[in-house]
């Protein structure tokens, strides 16, 4: 390769004069940053924790992260107090008799009974809110008990107490008070929940929300369907504002009490006898997250702005480099051949370029959106973008084979193939560079509207699938802004590295493209 | 002429193509939504004949059926299906959608024509109110920034403009949604009660709407007019007009901007029309903005097939004519283009 000294000479002179301009360096620290982010993804999370982003597998998440909590940096108010209450936290008595009241036919009969108590003691000190509370708890009870009754309550250091549950169950089964259950295998374990996402059919659900009226019953506090975390823990202050909620702070007792009485002739201590505790675990979520917070399915918007980063190289560099490409050995074909060839290769180019890309881009998407991926994207994509380049390549083409080299090519006998490949193309290749790097937001904007409009790869996590997700979570009327502002603004940041490099780029490889 | 022939040929022959690749794509649901509409039409025609049994009934309905779908080539392949939608199509043929209905043209008509109909002025007003508020905002700017190239407002055009290509029009108007509307009361947002048939309601809906595709598209404008202006400027004449001791303000004024105006107009409202075609669709989505762009969601959100096929036909033509009357007004502004 004669070619590759002067190859070499001109890049360093070449990424000398980039690095020189403003809009070079800059451009050139951001690609470098990105580039790394996009290999740490690929070398650390790829595959597994960028479809699980992508897919929202909640049940993978909330035991790390709060739910739709803000960047904690705009928090001025934060819950700091970590609150992590395990089964193995919990106190409990042993088995103790008990008389049980049972109504029977005449009136309140009194029974000798047994009684198991599990509690809790915490301290709530924080000037703040939880964002969420997870609550797991399931409670096994023997085949051979003929009566139980569960008390599942919350005091409150005001003296008031909450009810979470206050009933019979079923015998011989584990029942879930709280999250779902869920079989792998032959364990059974129980998901959490957290508060704001009980389900009405929830046996808690009933109970929770009586207590809870009953709570707020003479103040202006309305307990929605949705239960709100904050009304286990706070009390109602008469403000400039009218009522309003502030935490309750004091000695908080979590209370679950079995009152149950075994069959004849079965022991209530034995296995089949009597109630046991099987799993228990509250927590309490910090209401903020990191630098970018979390959103609605508790994923973290750090962690998926970090992870959009391979695909926006990925969808961006397959659909610019390949119509670029495309485009360029059009072009300097059209060029080339300065007869009717030329000038029909001109008119279809012409064609593709007068199509309005973005509704025929919908239709396609809508029409392959069962088995939408990011290259059948990037497909389409490249489909309606490759005739973009064509008309300044093949201007420039149409200069350079011109000159006298290329005539000479041609006197000395050289095929039309080795003139193009040999002597033009590589001339103008300078020329598709700048337009292709011009080109890669538009791209990345594109792909993002696409995704908004829900055509976007279910496997990866793009930063327009975020942006989806929060309008769709109707975040804007929530008032979730770092949901969708984090995305977007990377799709900026991400795009402006492109749009100031082309522009370093530009007047190296192609001074007439200035203009 | 010869050159306004050629352009509508070339105008004919991109509207016949982008139909027909429609049409080839969505030939076969459409066909079959088609049969369907049909069938339930049918099924009700048949509860009037009294006195069939229940196998004659099916049979009335098939036998008509089957008469039907010969009659329009149903059962036709695939290539000749979509011939004859594109050719439905580009004679706008009436299509019936399968869930949308119109709103206030011809009320809770299946008509897609009176659905897309009734939506078009909306779009139109949206964006050309910001079309023209763009060419008053960015034309002084650029004439500033061209003075001194290199200079604060021409840097300030150059990062503007970066920004307003780089960044997804409906992401900023998320962000504005949530300040002016939601957070500081300012205007009226997507959610708000708006009668549209009330043009005051109307105007007050658009004020949001306006002020972001405007702010957008400032940028880019004017970054546009500056490098026509610039060229402009190292024009021979301009040279000799300051020669002459012409008055800076008026080789401006006299020379320059007279010369550099056709190209200014056509090209930035070229540049327009092409982001409010490609950035209006979801533009409109987030702003809940009654045009077509809106509309465009509500047919994917509802299956409803017949009316993105008929949307995307008229957008495309609409976009194409008018290209075509910007084409014709750049000739007609510019006595130096060769009408050849």
């Amino acid at each position: 390769m004669p070619n590759l000294k002067h190859w070499k000479e001109s890049f360093s002179t070449n990424s000398r004069i980039i690095w020189m301009s403003f809009s070079g360096k800059t451009g050139i620290i951001l690609l470098i940053l990105f580039l790394v982010m996009a290999g740490y993804v690929v070398a650390f999370y790829y595959p597994t924790i960028t479809t699980e982003y992508a897919q929202g597998v909640t049940a993978l998440w909330p035991y790390k992260y709060p739910v739709n909590a803000p960047p904690c940096w705009s928090v001025s108010n934060k819950f700091n107090q970590r609150i992590d209450i395990r089964y193995g936290d919990l106190n409990k008595t042993g088995i103790e008799k008990t008389l049980i009241t049972v109504q029977g036919l005449f009136g309140p009969i009194k029974i000798e009974g047994y009684k198991t108590e599990y509690f809790y003691k915490f301290k709530y000190k924080s000037n703040a809110f939880p964002s969420d509370v997870l609550v797991s708890t399931a409670v096994r009870v023997g085949e051979n008990v003929s009566f139980i009754k569960l008390y599942y309550t919350l005091d409150r250091p005001d003296g008031s107490r909450i009810t979470f549950y206050d009933s019979t169950l079923q015998t011989g089964k584990i029942t879930a008070l709280y999250g779902a259950i869920e079989r792998k295998g032959n364990n059974i374990s129980v998901l959490p929940l957290g508060l704001t996402y009980i389900s009405q059919s929830n046996r808690i659900y009933s109970f929770l929300m009586r207590s809870l009226q009953k709570l707020y019953a003479n103040t202006s506090i309305i307990v929605n369907p949705i239960i709100d975390n904050e009304l286990l823990f706070a009390k109602v202050v008469n403000g400039s504002k009218g009522e309003t909620l502030v935490p309750l702070k004091g000695d908080y007792t979590i209370n679950i009490t079995a009152v149950f009485l075994p069959e004849k002739g079965v022991s209530p201590t034995s296995n089949r006898g009597s109630v046991n505790l099987t799993s228990f675990e509250w927590k309490f979520m910090p209401n903020c997250y990191g630098l970018f917070g979390t959103d609605n399915q508790a994923r973290p918007i750090g962690l998926g702005l970090l992870l959009g980063v391979p695909f926006a190289f990925v969808i961006g560099f397959t659909v610019t480099f390949v119509s670029t490409f495309v485009g360029a050995i059009y072009g300097t074909l059209a060029g080339f051949w300065k007869d009717i060839r030329g000038e029909a290769l001109m008119r279809v180019a012409d064609i593709v370029n007068s199509l309005p890309f973005l509704p025929i881009l919908i239709v396609l998407s809508y029409i392959f959106r069962q088995s939408i991926t990011l290259m059948v994207l990037a497909g389409l994509m490249i489909l309606l973008f490759w005739a973009g380049p064509v008309i300044v390549i093949r201007s420039a083409a149409l200069q350079i084979s011109e000159q006298l080299y290329v005539e000479a090519a041609r006197a000395s006998g050289a095929g039309a193939s080795r003139i193009i490949f040999r002597h033009i193309f590589p001339q103008v290749l300078p020329y598709t560079i700048a337009i292709a790097v011009l080109s890669i937001p538009g791209i990345i904007v594109t792909e993002a509207g696409l995704a908004l409009l829900g055509f976007g790869d279910p496997t990866a996590p793009t930063w327009g699938k975020m942006l989806q997700n929060a309008y769709n979570s109707q975040a804007i009327l929530n008032g979730w802004w770092w949901t969708y502002l984090f995305p977007g603004l990377a799709l900026v940041v991400f795009s402006a590295t492109f749009l100031l490099l082309g522009r370093a780029i530009e007047p190296i490889v192609a001074p007439k493209l200035q203009k | 002429m010869r050159w306004l022939v050629i352009k509508a040929v070339n105008l004919l022959i991109v509207l016949v193509a982008v139909t027909f690749i429609v049409a080839a794509m969505t030939s076969g649901p459409m066909a079959q939504i088609q049969i369907n509409q049909y069938k339930q039409a049918l099924q009700q025609q048949v509860k009037n004949q009294l006195g069939l049994t229940p196998q004659e009934r099916m049979e009335w309905v098939n036998e008509r059926l089957q008469t039907y779908i010969e009659s329009q080539g149903l059962n036709k392949p695939w290539y000749i299906l979509s011939l004859k939608y594109t050719i439905d199509l580009l004679k706008f043929t009436d299509l019936n959608s399968t869930t949308l209905t119109s709103m206030y043209w011809h009320q809770g008509s299946r008509k897609v024509l009176y659905i897309i109909g009734e939506r078009i002025p909306f779009s139109i007003l949206l964006f050309t109110t910001s079309s023209i508020l763009t060419l008053l905002f960015a034309l002084p700017l650029a004439l500033y920034a061209a003075r001194s190239p290199g200079g604060r407002v021409d840097n300030t055009v150059i990062t503007w403009s970066v920004f307003g290509v780089s960044m997804p029009w409906w992401w900023l108007a998320m962000v504005f949604i949530y300040l002016f509307a939601y957070k500081w009361h300012i205007f009226a947002g997507p959610g708000a009660q708006t009668d549209w048939t009330n043009i005051v309601d109307v105007l007050r809906r658009m004020a949001l709407p306006v002020i972001t595709v405007t702010i957008l598209s400032i940028g880019d404008s004017a970054f546009r007019m500056r490098n026509i202006l610039l060229d402009t400027f190292n024009e021979d004449f301009v040279t000799v007009a300051r020669a002459k001791g012409v008055p800076e303000h008026d080789v401006l004024m006299k020379h320059v901007l007279r010369a550099a105006a056709p190209p200014i107009v056509t090209i930035v409202l070229f540049s327009l029309v092409l982001s409010v075609v490609n950035g209006a669709i979801i533009t409109e989505l987030v702003f809940n903005w009654f045009g077509m762009g809106r509309l465009y969601w509500d047919a994917i959100e509802s299956n409803d097939v017949p009316v993105l096929v008929e949307l995307t036909y008229i957008t495309t033509l609409l976009y194409l004519l008018t290209r075509f009357a910007l084409d014709i007004l750049y000739t007609y502004l510019d006595p130096r283009v060769k009408r050849a």
